[in-house]
């Protein structure tokens, strides 16, 4: 059995590829990764500011948007690539959201409830999206990818991370809408099994099946990448 | 082959097919304990198996490790188009809050 995996760690200490992430009320520099972490999504309870916007209190709204817009960003642009179609989506989610607060009854997260309406916005727009539009959007990542490879001192190494970066986008942007969104969900924004179905609006057993689909796939189109041992 | 080997050929290959579909399940943590020592058995015993579960599972790792970067000013540029375009809070329509999906166990 092949072990002592490498590329792994040499991703997770790339500049740019560490989750640390700002906080809240932390200034947020150009290139900041997105939003906060789920944990810090978790561990703050949106239920007074949910209340109050409820009651029709913008500025509880707006805190609402501060918390979650970043990270709300970040997953759409997993879905459908980052650029202006992305942040169009997170902004008819938050108007819609917004627009329906009074029907939210807090039976799930307010977080998964708004993903709920991002992913709704992301697939009715994804049906005009072609997939070329989609690995061309992902190719801006591609090109961030290699900038922040080209951080690192070793410059073998950098060409390896960022071909090994380009490889996971590709992969990703080339899978069927709903394994994009599992991975995107699951792998890449850190959500339970359980919040993800959730938030596609299927069942545990329908999502895992998706899961598991989308990362055989993946993991073929990077295979040589990972069986290489970057 | 030997005849034991032989003999222990079908299950083998049931337990095969079977790993591989639970690949993600073993990754995730999600797999119910006599399910797990079933899998890992089978992983111990088939190198092709053993091979996949190592790469799939760094696959998965390098996803986690991969965020999509934030662009600087969304939530402001959000908030201002609110401004731009008030919308009357209304629970008369908008969006259905999600129901728990079908089969779910609820939220951790």
């Amino acid at each position: 059995m092949k072990s002592g995996f490498s590329f792994l760690s040499a991703l997770s200490t790339a500049p740019g590829f560490e989750i640390a992430l700002p906080s809240y009320s932390g200034e947020r520099s150009v290139g900041d990764l997105a939003a906060v972490s789920l944990h810090q999504v978790r561990e703050q309870t949106d239920d007074p500011l949910v209340l109050r916007a409820q009651a029709g209190d913008r500025a509880a709204f707006d805190e609402l948007v501060r918390r979650h817009a970043d990270r709300l960003y970040g997953l759409v642009a997993g879905m459908i690539g980052p650029g202006h179609e992305a942040e169009e989506v997170v902004q008819e989610t938050f108007l819609r959201a917004w627009k329906s607060i009074g029907r939210f009854k807090g039976k799930s997260q307010f977080y998964t409830w708004l993903y709920r309406i991002g992913t709704n916005e992301t697939n009715r727009r994804g049906a005009q999206v072609t997939r070329q539009r989609s690995r061309t959007a992902f190719s801006i990542d591609e090109e961030n990818g290699r900038e922040l490879a080209a951080d690192d001192a070793d410059p073998a190494r950098s060409a390896q991370l960022s071909e090994l970066r380009q490889e996971l986008s590709r992969a990703v942007a080339d899978l069927p809408a709903d394994q994009r969104q599992a991975i995107v969900l699951r792998d890449m924004n850190g959500l339970s099994t359980t919040e993800s179905a959730e938030v596609m609006g299927v069942g545990e057993a329908a999502f895992k099946s998706k899961l598991h689909r989308g990362r055989l796939a993946v993991r073929s189109a990077v295979a040589d990448l990972v069986e290489g041992g970057i | 082959m030997s005849f034991a080997k032989l003999i222990r050929m079908p299950r083998f290959m049931f337990d095969h097919r079977w790993t591989k579909a639970h690949l993600s399940d073993e990754i995730d943590g999600n797999l119910r304990p006599d399910d797990r020592s079933r899998l890992r058995h089978h992983v111990h015993e088939c190198e092709k198996c053993n091979r996949l579960l190592d790469s799939l599972r760094q696959t998965v790792d390098a996803l986690r490790t991969t965020a999509n970067r934030s662009k600087p000013g969304v939530a402001e540029r959000v908030i201002e188009r609110l401004d731009h375009e008030p919308v009357r809070v209304n629970a008369g329509e908008g969006d259905q809050e999600p129901s728990p999906a079908p089969g779910s166990r609820g939220l951790p």
